[in-house]
């Protein structure tokens, strides 16, 4: 069988593999994404999941409309006009199967053969895989402590018009709280000139907020749609990270225009999410709100990134820097760059440990000095356990290095 | 209200212009807005002439302000509602989203799939135009009972992520399914989907570049059609007869183009009904295996069987891992559930793993885990055996409906179909099914119109009959006044034919 030329730049990613290592009970993993699982209210589920089927069975096991459940996107409405600043409607929101989906709509969208890509440097990597299935090109804009870099990302659109490459450059995809895979979060000026760019530009911006609710500390800082009078922002969001990633339930907001035309993508795709499980998270919504569990997960998670960070800091050689994530799910060290962090994963394989090996989160390549640690999904004792086994090989590596 | 800080090493004139700035972005001053006349600013905050004379040029470079005759300076109005921004470089443009769109998206601008299922939705209308299966019939004891005992048992698990290949145990179940039909694989070679819709969406993606040519049955699946097309390809429609899709021209087109793959519905054909005999689909193998082209099996309704024997499907007949077959429970069970499911070699569930991953990482947990229980406990089969009794019944209601109303001047006809969810019903040609739309909506029936389902124009003039959302009561109702809709607009034409005038060109 013969198959299309996208598929040849698509390959299994390896976070993939590593779910497949991490599903051994004894691997102490901080591989995958993987919210807490013991958190999740099966009790209060299972009661609402009953009473959708007592009470309004046929509806709830029948198509839908593409858009999604309306009270869901209501209530999604609703909850981010408050974080977002914006003043949405039901038409502004187009329920997905997960923001994964979005990121994949949004590349059909508008990703033709050759088109810019702009991304921070690290990024997601199922962004960039999703995204390289339309064969883009990606431009790497640098970040700091404190987000994206504004003069860089200037400087990059200057010369792309200088080039006339502009009209190349069909969107910037950013993850400005609690990214992945750095778990750093962009401050409030970067925020503002960030979209003082992007409006001089007129950049299409693709804000990628899965983690914006789990902050541990400081403050919360407002989506980029605060700054955005123009709609040029399209904000995905998810409820994976605070409910349950099973489900598959994640939402697209923007201008009602460009929400049409997902809608239409998403007819193409897979016609509609499903039914039943839209109706339940939001009845639970309705009746619960999320907010009791989201403070279950943040105190959960605090605890566990305090553990991380220290035990780091305990057994960790001072010459690996280590990101302070004030929020989120993730941590990122950079060792010295004679380490290679994909020959270290394979010793800390026989070592029982695993995390993600951070060049592949670069588009471009690279950095392969780098690791993403994933603080949420272990308990305290085994992510100090983890640390420690890593560090044992990690330190020996750089003292062999160096002598 | 502006605030000097002569300790401050920014520039007196630079500190006014940053403080104005703001209130001009931040919407204080609004666009239009007279700014004091420099001197009077100048001497409430003590400052020299020169110094506002100095912050106001700046404002003015930078466009958010401007110079009229008689009113001094005043805020650009052009300014307008982007004035919230801070943003020094203002242009007052609106991005042209148009321009960034993907090819492909231009490509995907039909809304008929949601046109008519918002048809369907609509209270006041007898719909024979969605596919649906009937409503009210799902175990929804038996699920209720099933995620009662699920949670209880597994707690969180059935809603934590589940492999991308789709939850184990269904894989399992739906290869036992499958096993019954003749059709014997391994469980590797099965993949769950977010309904078939999306076996569709991938296997466009993971076959055609731009400009690759893809076969389908004319007419065809709509949805099929307009994705093959998003993804690049030239779309062949090959004819059909009476037992499927024609061997002559298919045999005739492989000499001459060289497919991706050939896309075919061989039970219960959408929209005709149509079945493909057993001889066409040992042929279309053949033919298959001759020009070393796969076969995209679209199974939707092969469960639908209401009489006549069950015929092999192409991937049990397929010898040579020639077929990656798509299927649903969508048409028998809980269609809310997206749940459908590819069987294809290897190689192929490699690149559809690839796909799903970036796409939606896995399909709902929790629906995988429900419904293999409702497999495994045996409930489905018997499910089954019911929905296929009711469809029956609801086909046998509309057969005798379009006999019975039928108005005994005008040559309709239609296929009787084998099973599926479709009579496929042909009309005389004087008959504009425009008019016939209009005329059928105005009594509040809708169906789907011939032409959706070709690729190009077409003077086939019939109309797609769906028997099983409608109940039996609608069904009977429904198809009398289709068919005073059918006589009002045959008796429009005959009128219209009377009064015709030469349409002359304009010059």
């Amino acid at each position: 069988m013969e198959f299309s030329e996208r598929m040849s730049f698509l390959i299994a990613s390896e976070i993939r593999e590593l779910l497949k290592i991490s599903d051994q009970p004894d691997i102490i993993s901080f591989g995958g994404g993987l919210p807490s699982p013991e958190v999740f209210p099966s009790e209060k589920i299972k009661e609402i999941l009953n009473s959708i089927l007592s009470t309004n069975p046929v509806k709830a096991l029948q198509y839908s409309t593409t858009e999604g459940y309306t009270p869901l996107r209501k209530a999604i409405a609703d909850r981010i006009n408050c974080s977002l600043y914006t003043s949405f409607t039901t038409d502004n929101i187009l329920i997905t199967s997960g923001s994964q989906q979005g990121i994949d709509f949004t590349g059909k969208l508008f990703i033709d053969k050759d088109d810019i890509i702009l991304c921070e440097s690290p990024t997601y990597l199922s962004a960039i895989n999703a995204f390289k299935a339309y064969l883009p090109k990606f431009i790497e804009v640098p970040t700091d402590d404190d987000g994206i870099i504004p003069d860089e990302l200037e400087a990059i659109l200057k010369n792309a018009q200088k080039s006339s490459l502009l009209n190349r450059i069909k969107l910037i995809y950013v993850i400005p709280d609690f990214h992945n895979p750095t778990g750093r979060t962009w401050t409030i000026e970067r925020r503002k000139q960030f979209m003082e760019i992007v409006y001089k530009y007129k950049l299409p911006v693709i804000e990628d907020s899965p983690y914006s609710e789990l902050v541990f500390e400081g403050d919360v800082f407002p989506s980029l749609k605060k700054w955005d009078p123009e709609e040029l922002v399209i904000s995905l969001g998810t409820f994976s990270k605070v409910l349950c990633p099973g489900f598959r339930i994640g939402w697209i907001s923007g201008n009602k225009q460009i929400i049409y035309k997902y809608v239409l993508i998403k007819q193409g795709a897979d016609l509609q999410t499903s039914n039943l499980t839209q109706m339940c998270i939001y009845e639970y919504i309705d009746k619960y709100g999320l907010e009791e569990d989201i403070e279950l997960i943040r105190a959960k998670y605090k605890k566990r990134r305090d553990v991380m960070y220290s035990s780091i800091k305990k057994y960790m050689s001072p010459e690996v820097k280590s990101t302070y994530p004030k929020g989120g799910m993730f941590l990122w060290l950079k060792a010295p760059e004679y380490i290679n962090s994909r020959d270290l994963l394979e010793r800390c394989l026989e070592n029982k440990v695993a995390f993600v090996p951070g060049g592949a989160f670069f588009p471009n390549g690279g950095n392969e000095n780098t690791l993403r640690l994933n603080f949420s999904n272990m308990c305290e004792e085994r992510i100090e356990e983890g640390i420690r086994r890593i560090s044992d090989v990690l330190n020996k590596m750089i003292i062999k290095a160096t002598s | 209200m502006i605030n000097i800080d002569r300790e401050n090493s920014t520039p007196l004139y630079m500190q006014i212009k940053t403080q104005l700035k703001d209130m001009i972005l931040t919407g204080k001053l609004s666009p239009g807005y007279k700014l004091p006349p420099e001197r009077k600013l100048a001497d409430i905050l003590n400052v020299n002439r020169s110094t506002i004379l100095n912050a106001y040029r700046e404002l003015k470079a930078d466009n958010l302000a401007i110079s009229t005759v008689g009113q001094g300076t005043i805020v650009n109005p052009a300014l307008g509602s982007v004035a919230n921004i801070n943003n020094s470089n203002i242009t007052p443009i609106q991005l042209p989203w148009k321009h960034l769109y993907s090819k492909m998206m231009s490509l995907s601008s039909d809304t008929i799939t949601q046109d008519i299922l918002e048809l369907a939705n609509r209270k006041d209308v007898i719909s024979f135009a969605a596919g649906i299966a009937i409503p009210e019939l799902n175990p929804l004891e038996e699920l209720k009972k099933i995620n009662e005992e699920l949670i209880s048992q597994f707690k969180h698990v059935p809603f934590q992520h589940t492999s991308t290949q789709g939850y184990y145990p269904l894989r399992d179940s739906i290869r036992n399914l499958m096993q019954k039909k003749g059709i014997i694989i391994s469980n590797d070679e099965i993949m769950i989907l977010s309904g078939s819709q999306q076996g569709l969406d991938f296997s466009a993606r993971a076959f055609i570049n731009q400009g690759d040519i893809v076969f389908t049955e004319e007419p065809s699946y709509f949805c099929a059609r307009q994705i093959f097309e998003a993804f690049g390809a030239n779309v062949i429609g090959i004819p059909m007869d009476d037992d499927g899709m024609s061997m002559e021209s298919l045999s005739y087109m492989l000499s001459r183009f060289k497919p991706k793959f050939i896309y075919t519905i061989p039970n219960f054909h959408n929209p005709t009904g149509i079945t493909m005999s057993l001889e066409k689909r040992k042929k279309l193998l053949a033919l298959s295996y001759k020009h070393q082209t796969p076969i995209l099996e679209d199974d939707a309704y092969g469960e639908l069987r209401y009489e006549g024997e069950q015929i092999p499907s192409l991937k049990a007949l397929d010898q040579n891992n020639y077929v990656v077959y798509l299927s649903t429970f969508s048409k028998v069970l809980f269609m809310g559930l997206r749940i459908g499911w590819v069987a294809a070699p290897k190689q192929v569930i490699q690149q559809f793993k690839v796909l799903k991953q970036i796409s939606d990482v896995h399909t709902n947990s929790f629906s995988q885990w429900c419904l293999d229980r409702l497999i495994r406990e045996n409930n489905y089969s018997n499910h089954i055996q019911t929905v296929l009794k009711e469809n029956k019944r609801r086909r046998d209601i509309m057969l005798n409906s379009l006999n019975r109303f039928k108005p005994q001047n005008l040559e309709i006809s239609w296929i009787i179909p084998e099973g599926g969810l479709y009579i496929w019903c042909s009309l005389p040609d004087e008959i504009d099914q425009k008019e016939l739309m209009k005329n059928a909506e105005e009594k509040r029936i809708a169906f789907v119109p011939a032409k959706v389902f070709y690729s190009e124009d077409c003077d086939d003039n019939c109309i797609r009959l769906n028997f099983t959302f409608p109940s039996p009561n609608q069904i009977e109702k429904g198809i009398q006044l289709l068919m005073e809709a059918i006589t009002d607009s045959y008796k429009e034409k005959q009128n219209e034919a009377n009064s015709y005038t030469e349409i002359k060109p304009i010059v």
